[in-house]
């Protein structure tokens, strides 16, 4: 018993003892580099730019984002900064957010760029862990997808629709609104994933929460079935295991329709669209490399690397990858001022009460 | 030699007292294994007394006790995780038993062959045999059931993956290699006159395989049982992939959830909570193993007389022995790698068809070398060889403690060594984790590969322990005694008696834990980093990406490179040890 305590002591004086290091280790805080190049002509601003990110030669990404799309971001930043190397951790939106706050809390500083999403952005903003940066390619975005306060910029944006199994449902068949998932002729053959929580919190914000959940008590009333992950729903809805699934990735029906599965998605109203976001760390160990890379990641350049991975683009200009006529639809976008620390807990608490443990 | 075996018949055992230096080195070992698991499982426990992240400071709580246990679907969901992992045991031993002493025990050929593809089976990724099941039995699209429905003309399809049944028959399958090679070990030596006195007294080989086989290869059977019955609470793959569709929740799927929100933050100590249920049934089942580990000189086969057991000759029932194996391996290997080449050749998964054999591509197979590199390669070869290395001598130190020492409390040693088994595997490595960060200054492995093998060799302990254990206890005491009055010491004594008498244990031991190192993803991803990528969270990554053609390319070239390593191992084993 005595080990026990001992090691407990232990875990407590270490957390102790790094809770209380000395907090400064660099002479200008990333908000005061940024603060200082605002003021300089956008010529020599860019040239301060690249020659601290010279020095630092490094950029370290936290990010959701698949390893090989990384890749391939990777390889379309280093074609523009040949000098800069780019260090990715890739891992589920939780464990970054909880490694982000883990390591902060030690006094770990190793991210310069944090890419989760809009609910951990309100987190890590609360905690303390982001930095205001307003790039000057801020002007170029779609209206509302950048932080007031320079905190997170959106950099790529995904989409909720109904999809279909074209083999199985006729297109005039097939579902045009959310509503109509309601029909009897559905009962038992709708899929759907286990976690499709924005949708589910988008369609609360559009329609208010009671109306919401009235609709989504009678959607469980249909029978769904549930399965894990969206990989695993497009692959079974193209090969047929049930006809249409609800709440689907636009871009997930997008990959397989280009392999030539015979799926195709219904675009109902409100589409409800999600947000990848990044932001700088506030105390990012290589600064000037983290400002550059943002800003070549809401470049056109950067943007276009979007289409190819079948996201759709917060910059202005850009084609969308699978959704046309995209100005006549309207998206409920989940950006960080909807998500308050919380929120989004009750969501995935109400969410998996009603389609998924069913009590 | 002889007369040294003579005379210690007549001794009494020395008793063994922590005296000398060998015995000193044994000792510090085992207590250098014991506070590498104590650490991290003691990290958990106090976790689960916490709200927040692990080291975060709140004051201690019942909290995520009282979530935990005073919520009713709590305890619906303990009755169906008990369901499960019976359902999966009764499916393991179904095949276990009676494949280890097939191939152990009777002149039944090809054993080489069959030893290597109960090795290969781990290679695939669980949650891709998973798929592959679905694909195979799913009611709507499975193959088989479509094949059947044309066959006969049925009205609808005869199988339903979608249930508690399905979930055990997969898991069993899945899970019944690690069983066979822990009850293996016990076939391989027994006594021969105990079987000869049988067949004298005119029994046939399956009434001897009842009467004595069986009941001498129980300690290994038990702790098989035990060992898989708590890894089948623990796992999440199939009861995520197959029971969650038909909305049977186990453990591992609340703890999943606890710990995997798709957004949010991990609740680890809620899981922590979730997870002492998993630890007590765990250290009861150990409880229980002790019982029967305790009576250990029953089981002790391995004498100073010959010990090579002669085979039975297995006569007209070959036949049908080997049909057993086939239908078998059809389960476990040739229909799961089957479904996973066809999806590495399609663009996307479809039953097959006339027309999707028009579809059927390599270019997933070129891809592979893109989004791989080098380094995952190069870190699971350094992974698989210094993991299983560590642990195996732990685990000979551990085990030799326990069944051969009379130091007070040596099977408290034993329960610690079944631990890290006894604590869900994420929850391990969010501790593990969560150490390396708050001690970097004195032992910086945080996010390296270092940290991912003290992971997996600590992890598997557990195992490696179980199954020395398994064929310790089969050996005789006077083969021991009779190199200590010949004047050798309990260090030499291990390493120049026990060890080459155990070699065909060690090395299954090594070379499973070396395959279960291979395919573990879930602690792999928990301490990821850019420098410490592994093949098994590779593969994880591309299929939830939703890159699924090329997930299986890179399944099946694993399956390729591991069958090549596998042919190796074996080969170096026959020269080392003398076989397998």
């Amino acid at each position: 018993m005595t080990d026990y305590k001992k090691a407990s002591l232990r875990i407590l004086a270490g957390s102790i003892f790094f809770a209380l290091l000395p907090s400064s280790a660099y002479p200008q805080s990333p908000e005061e580099i940024y603060a200082a190049l605002a003021k300089l002509p956008p010529q020599e601003r860019q040239q301060r730019l690249i020659a601290g990110a010279k020095r630092e030669g490094v950029v370290v990404v936290y990010d959701t984002s698949a390893r090989q799309e990384l890749r391939e971001f990777e390889t379309a930043l280093r074609t523009k900064y040949p000098f800069l190397k780019v260090e990715a951790v890739t891992a589920s939106r939780g464990k970054l957010l909880e490694r982000v706050l883990t390591e902060s809390r030690v006094g770990r500083h190793l991210a310069d760029i944090i890419g989760i999403g809009s609910t951990e952005d309100a987190v890590l903003i609360q905690n303390g862990i982001l930095a205001r940066y307003s790039s000057p390619e801020f002007q170029y975005l779609h209206s509302g997808l950048a932080g007031r306060d320079g905190y997170w910029v959106a950099t790529r944006l995904r989409t909720y629709h109904i999809a279909y199994n074209t083999k199985i449902v006729r297109k005039e068949q097939a579902p045009k609104r959310w509503e109509d998932l309601l029909d009897p002729r559905w009962k038992g053959k709708l899929g759907m994933a286990d976690d499709a929580y924005f949708w589910f919190g988008a369609l609360e914000n559009f329609w208010g929460k009671e109306k919401a959940h009235d609709f989504f008590r009678r959607l469980a009333e249909q029978q769904l079935l549930i399965r894990k992950g969206h990989s695993l729903l497009a692959e079974l809805l193209a090969g047929g295991e049930f006809p249409v699934v609800v709440g689907m990735y636009g871009h997930r029906v997008a990959l397989v329709k280009k392999r030539g599965a015979p799926v195709e998605m219904v675009n109902p109203d409100p589409v409800v669209g999600i947000v990848g976001t990044v932001g700088v760390a506030k105390r990012a160990p290589h600064p000037h490399a983290a400002a550059l890379t943002v800003d070549f990641t809401i470049s056109e350049e950067g943007q276009k690397l979007n289409v190819e991975q079948m996201r759709g683009a917060s910059r202005k200009g850009v084609p969308h990858p699978y959704l046309e006529r995209i100005e006549a639809l309207r998206i409920q976008y989940d950006t960080p001022d909807l998500y308050p620390p919380g929120r989004y807990e009750q969501i995935a608490q109400d969410y998996r009460r009603i389609f998924i443990e069913r009590r | 030699m002889r007369a040294g075996v003579m005379r210690a018949l007549t001794w009494r055992a020395p008793e063994i007292r922590l005296r000398n230096p060998g015995l000193w080195a044994i000792g510090s070992m085992s207590l250098v294994a014991s506070f590498f698991i104590i650490l991290p499982v003691l990290t958990i426990i106090l976790s689960s007394f916490r709200v927040g992240l692990p080291g975060e400071f709140s004051p201690l709580t019942l909290a995520n006790y009282r979530e935990a246990f005073f919520d009713p679907f709590t305890w619906q969901v303990l009755v169906n995780t008990l369901f499960f992992a019976l359902g999966t045991v009764v499916v393991i031993l179904f095949f276990a038993v009676p494949s280890a002493w097939l191939i152990q025990r009777t002149d039944i050929p090809l054993k080489k062959l069959w030893l290597t593809l109960l090795a290969l089976g781990i290679v695939i990724p669980t949650f891709l045999k998973a798929i592959a099941w679905i694909l195979l039995l799913s009611p709507q699209i499975g193959i088989v059931n479509r094949l059947l429905i044309d066959a006969f003309g049925l009205s609808g399809p005869p199988f339903n993956i979608y249930n508690i049944w399905g979930m055990s028959f997969v898991q069993g399958v899945i899970l019944t290699p690690p069983a066979f090679f822990m009850i293996a070990a016990a076939y391989k030596s027994m006594d021969p006159s105990l079987e000869e006195a049988s067949y004298a007294s005119g029994a046939s080989g399956l009434v001897t395989f009842i009467r004595i086989n069986f009941p001498l290869s129980l300690p290994a059977i038990i702790a098989a049982t035990l060992y898989l019955f708590i890894t089948a609470i623990e796992v999440f793959e199939v009861p995520g992939l197959i029971g969650a569709p038909a909305r049977i929740f186990v453990f591992s799927t609340l703890i999943y959830y606890a710990t995997h929100p798709e957004v949010g933050l991990p609740k680890y100590g809620l899981a922590g909570g979730y997870g002492m249920i998993v630890l007590v049934l765990a250290l009861l089942g150990s409880y229980f193993y002790y019982r029967v580990i305790r009576q250990s000189h029953k089981y002790e086969v391995v004498t100073g007389k010959g010990y090579r057991p002669k085979l039975v000759e297995l006569g007209r029932l070959r036949g049908l022995a080997i049909l057993f194996l086939l239908i078998y391996f059809t389960l476990e290997i040739f229909l799961p790698f089957l479904t996973l080449v066809w999806a590495s050749l399609v663009p996307y998964i479809q039953v097959p068809s006339a027309e999707a054999f028009t579809k059927v591509t390599l270019a997933n197979y070129l891809k592979v070398p893109d989004y791989a590199g080098l380094r995952p390669f190069l870190n699971t070869a350094l992974l698989m060889l210094i993991a299983p290395t560590i642990s195996m001598v732990f685990s000979l130190i551990l085990s030799w403690v326990v069944i051969r020492s009379k130091v007070k409390g040596r099977y408290v040693l034993d329960g610690v060594a079944f631990l890290p088994h006894a604590v869900p595997s994420i929850l391990f490595a969010v501790a593990l984790s969560y150490l390396a960060l708050a001690y970097r200054e004195f032992f910086p492995v945080y996010g390296t590969l270092t940290i991912i093998v003290l992971a997996n060799s600590i992890k598997y302990i557990s195992f490696g322990t179980r199954t020395v254990n398994g064929a310790l206890i089969q050996i005789h005491h006077d083969l021991e005694e009779a190199a200590e009055v010949s004047g050798a010491s309990k260090v030499k004594v291990l390493s120049s008696i026990i060890t080459p008498l155990l070699g065909s244990a060690l090395l299954n031991g090594w070379l499973w834990i070396s395959l279960l190192a291979f395919r573990e993803v879930t602690m792999a991803l928990t301490l990821s980093s850019p420098k410490n990528v592994m093949l098994s969270t590779l593969v994880w990554n591309l299929w939830s990406a939703g890159y699924v053609p090329e997930a299986a390319a890179l399944g099946v070239m694993m399956v390729f490179v591991l069958g090549g390593f596998l042919v190796l191992a074996r080969k170096l084993g026959e020269k080392v040890i003398g076989g397998l």
